[in-house]
């Protein structure tokens, strides 16, 4: 059966987190029929337990859905999920590209957000036709007339246009379906042209191999055609081709406009690169599509696995977890502290977040994960440039002419009683003020220029609670600018620990020192030997602080009826020391390896 | 073949035997054993145990034992009659070997002489007594019965009756105690002469109205480094005076060592009878009911007591081995090692002895006092480090 693309429509949902996108897919889902309401499991495009578990979605999907419309026509809808955090603006782009529309979500309470912005520009850069829609109307807080004014001064769009829900509610989701159907444009490309498919994501399937989800452009795609996946020159055959409902539900062919999956027996996960162009075989394309662009990291950590015979377990878990998440870049490092490892390049600190927390539960590996710092260019006394991604690599002192660090241009929606606090957080960061726009009466939009380092530190929870929750935030990469920076090392019992050392400005190095030395003394459990922890610039201690050891661990009575727990109190105790990392007779815990991150609530 | 059986079968050295009697005249604050004030059930209860003890005779088929421990609870309210009655339960389901080592727990504060000479004639030939303070003040704090003159009376009361194998319990660490105080309750327990002492610091067990009073700031338990120091103290007082430090808060003159607690600390087999009583047979644990009602309910009903079981796995068996070795004070790590086919890394042993945690003669490693008072550390930090022979 052939469909015609005026039949097809293709869209995605853009919202700032929380502001209803998943309800708001879920009501599209049960409206079309897609699932049954009592089927439903809340939110149920975000299938990773993470995703459900934080409310955000973190990873795109699709997803199929067949609607009736008032003109009597049926059409196919192919819903593409994004993710809506700062950090996941590269995955949303690669959504996007997938689609012709997107619906704007808004939260009738909160109106725009930072994210809502930065959403709306990579749409409109895509091209997309975009459908503002203001969500939970019928929440006491909404304030329609306010967030319509928004919605108008950032896309342009007409007072009429901008449609009413409630997802929660099922309040105006016909009117949504409706909207997609008659605003959308249908897709451009011709079944008759030589295929080309853009493949907008992956996934690792245990029995099938990789399974890629893809756009038809142009062309046709049937079972058993030879692909040609153009990046890497591979030809494989389509063993099934599909489109995408609850299940995966293979057809014949899919045909330009459709979106769907391929499953092509490839099972390395280098060969398929998300991004590419699908051609045919024995008859490509002379061209392949836009693709995305590089994804740039921003901030950089290692990843070690707690015990290291399992690092090769901890390879592989990182191949499969890349092939749909190509944001992650990683490769092979060494650390004295800790062995072997990968230095691992993020968008952002969520995104370090969420990797390490999908590699615990969906790949079972425990890690220790550094310090995150940022990229750095040094310019050496030789003339030399070289790019310091690990401040344990960072070069002697002697050696460095200077050094450079990223610049973003932030931009931080609040209402406006909180700008002191922004002002006052953002200059503590070594923030360059840039302005100050109003939204509205109530709300202001500051930018800043800030050194990326600042802001991987707790930035976000330190913005959210000095603005009690209510700011938004957004940043951009901008630049690379010098900077007046030193490499601070962390002594245990004498021994430099590789994997604890920092890049920091010269004027906070010595507070930082002493916070962390302090708080490393929190953290490190007392032992049966002093732990001296020294915090040093080059060769200079600048903070000292000392854990005595422990005087008294063992318990009185253990007789017949207390041996049994005895032993489990015993085995938790072992298995506490096997997480802990030894460093010379020092048993560090994981959560010292970050203890960076919480420096700032130290006194 | 019920797992007791199949588990005896493989191991046929003699066994200790241990009875819990599940009554006290008063409970103490901080004890967590299975005791219960009120004594409307004790003739129910002594014919269950009985009947307990019998259940098992097929199971244990006349097996030898050379330990009998009666514990609790406080063991010394039984009459003569009553722990006749046992015994003879006891006899017909083991063989009691020649000269069992035969312990009977008693409250000092319920010590009745002519009592105690009959205990002796039905065979009791080590008595251990619940001293634990020889100021009425401490002892009130722990809410014992008993006052310290009595606690001495009660250990001449046991040597007019002819028992030449006697224990105290002493407890220390507690709330606010001093060193002076310590000291002198040490001084005290030594100049009676008796041939084992056990002494303990003060826990805060879960579940005890001690471990309430404690969460709701009423009490506050001596800090780790004092805790420290007085365990030092003890031990150093009590090796000075020739008793040999046998386990971690255990003391005895030579050949008085406790015959039945060393089977627990030596993974040897002991049968146990009673709510909560464990038992242990090559591997196998398991354990009754801590409730006296679900015991006479069971018994009544011809089921076995039990509670739960477990089989230890190989990890467990080694985790519990040296545990239970480093409290009593070495670690043969060739033993270790032909057991286990695991050993201890030189540098974790020359980072002990470098520490003063202990010494080691290439073999043994031998835990100094202060390697003592860090027992579960070092079991933890070696069981952590444990490598394939090289």
């Amino acid at each position: 059966m052939s469909l015609s693309p005026r039949f097809i429509r293709n869209f995605c949902i853009i919202a700032h987190i929380d502001h209803g996108k998943s309800t708001l897919a879920d009501r599209l889902l049960e409206q079309t029929g897609t699932i049954a309401e009592r089927k439903m499991v809340d939110q149920i495009l975000d299938d990773m337990p993470l995703e459900r578990e934080r409310g955000i979605t973190i990873k795109s999907h699709a997803i199929q859905m067949n609607y009736k419309a008032k003109d009597g026509e049926a059409y196919v809808l192919n819903l593409i999920d994004t993710p809506g955090h700062v950090d996941f603006s590269y995955e949303v782009s690669r959504s996007l590209a997938a689609c012709e529309g997107a619906i704007l979500v808004v939260d009738a309470s909160q109106g725009v957000e930072a994210q809502t912005i930065s959403n709306v520009y990579l749409a409109i850069d895509a091209g997309l036709e975009l459908i503002p829609v203001i969500n939970k109307i019928d929440l006491p807080g909404a304030m329609i007339p306010e967030v319509k004014r928004q919605l108008i001064d950032l896309i342009g769009c007409k007072e009429e246009e901008i449609l009413l829900a409630s997802a929660k509610a099922k309040l105006g989701i016909d009117e949504i379906l409706e909207a997609v159907v008659s605003r959308i444009p249908t897709p451009a490309g011709t079944s008759e042209a030589p295929l080309r498919a853009l493949i907008f994501d992956a996934k690792y399937d245990s029995y099938r191999g990789v399974v890629t989800y893809i756009r038809i452009v142009d062309g046709k795609l049937r079972t058993n055609d030879n692909v040609l996946f153009h990046k890497t020159g591979k030809v494989f055959q389509a063993e099934e081709v599909g489109v995408l409902g609850m299940e995966r539900l293979p057809v014949q062919e899919l045909e330009a406009g459709n979106v769907g999956y391929l499953i092509a027996g490839v099972k390395e996960l280098t060969e398929t690169r998300v991004g590419d162009t699908v051609m045919n075989g024995d008859l490509p394309a002379e061209t392949p599509l836009p693709g995305y662009r590089e994804v740039k990291s921003m901030v950089f950590s290692g990843l070690y696995p707690a015990q290291s015979e399992r690092f090769e377990e901890l390879r592989d878990a990182l191949a499969k977890l890349k092939l749909n998440d190509a944001a992650l870049l990683y490769e092979p490092e060494t650390s004295t502290a800790l062995g072997f490892g990968f230095r691992c390049g993020f968008l952002g600190l969520l995104h370090m977040e969420i990797v390490q927390e999908r590699l615990e539960r969906e790949f079972n590996q425990t890690i220790i994960t550094t310090v995150p710092n940022v990229e750095y260019r040094v310019v050496k006394t030789s003339g030399e440039i070289i790019l310091v991604d690990n401040p344990a690599e960072m070069p002697s002192p002697a050696e460095i002419d200077h050094i450079e660090e990223p610049f973003v241009t932030a931009q931080i929606i609040c209402p406006s009683e909180f700008i002191g606090n922004i002002m006052k957080l953002c200059m503590d960061r070594r923030g360059v003020y840039k302005n100050t726009t109003y939204i509205d009466t109530k709300r202001a939009d500051v930018r800043f220029e800030l050194p990326l380092a600042e802001i991987v530190f707790d930035f976000f929870d330190k913005l959210k609670s000095l603005t009690r929750g209510y700011a938004s935030f957004d940043y951009e990469y901008l630049d690379n600018r010098e900077s007046d920076l030193v490499k601070l090392d962390i002594l245990l019992n004498g021994d430099v620990v590789d994997a604890l050392s920092s890049v920091v400005h010269r004027d906070k190095s010595y507070d930082w020192g002493r916070k962390l030395s302090s708080r490393l003394r929190k953290l490190i459990p007392k032992q049966l030997f002093e732990v001296i922890i020294q915090a040093a610039i080059g060769s200079k201690i600048i903070a000292r602080e000392s854990i005595s050891p422990m005087r008294k661990n063992v318990i009185a009575k253990c007789y017949g009826g207390d041996i049994s727990r005895k032993r489990k109190l015993l085995e938790k105790q072992k298995e506490g020391k096997k997480r802990m990392k030894q460093i010379g007779r020092v048993e560090v815990p994981q959560e010292a390896f970050l203890a960076v991150l919480s420096l700032n609530d130290e006194e | 073949m019920t797992p007791e059986a199949s588990a005896f079968q493989s191991h046929p050295s003699p066994i200790g035997i241990y009875i819990h009697i599940p009554f006290c005249e008063k409970k103490c604050f901080y004890c967590d054993f299975y005791s219960l004030e009120n004594h409307s059930q004790r003739d129910s209860f002594i014919n269950a145990l009985v009947k307990e003890i019998s259940m098992f005779k097929q199971i244990y088929g006349q097996r030898k034992a050379d330990t009998i421990f009666f514990g609790g609870g406080t063991p010394s309210l039984l009459s003569p009659s009553e722990l006749e009655l046992v015994l003879s339960a006891i006899s017909g389901t083991f063989q009691i070997a020649e000269n069992p080592e035969f312990t009977l727990e008693c409250n000092p504060g319920t010590v009745d002489t002519a009592h105690l000479s009959e205990y002796r004639s039905l065979g009791v030939n080590r008595l251990s007594f619940g001293v634990q303070s020889f100021f009425d003040d401490e002892l009130k704090f722990l809410s014992r019965i008993h006052n310290a003159e009595e606690a001495v009376s009660a250990v001449a009361k046991a040597r007019k009756a002819g028992f030449t194998n006697v224990n105290i319990d002493m407890i220390y660490a507690l709330p606010g105690q001093t060193v002076e105080r310590l000291t002198a309750n040490m001084e005290k327990a030594l100049s009676l002469e008796t041939e084992h002492i056990s002494a303990y610091s003060l826990i805060v067990e879960p579940g005890t109205p001690l471990n309430a009073a404690v969460e709701k700031g009423e009490i506050k338990p001596a800090p780790e480094s004092s805790e420290a120091d007085m365990y030092e103290r003890v031990m150093s007082t009590m090796e000075d005076r020739g008793l040999i430090h046998y386990e971690i808060s255990n003391y005895s003159r030579p050949g008085y060592q406790c015959k039945h607690n060393l089977k627990y600390w030596n993974a040897q087999s002991y049968a146990s009878f009673g709510p909560s009583a464990h038992s242990y047979l090559n591997g196998q644990r398991w354990w009754n009911v801590s409730s006296l009602t679900s015991y006479l309910s069971d018994i009544d009903a011809g089921i076995i007591p039990v509670s739960a079981r477990e089989t230890l796995s190989p990890s467990q068996i080694l985790d519990e081995y040296v545990l239970l070795h480093l409290r009593q004070g070495l670690l043969d790590s060739s033993e270790l090692e032909s057991l286990f086919t695991v050993s201890i890394p030189d540098d974790t042993i020359e980072e002990l002895q470098e520490g003063g945690y202990c010494d080691y003669n290439g073999q043994v490693i031998l835990l100094t006092r202060r390697g003592f008072r860090l027992c579960e550390e070092i079991s933890a930090r070696i069981l952590s480090r444990l490598a394939d022979p090289a």
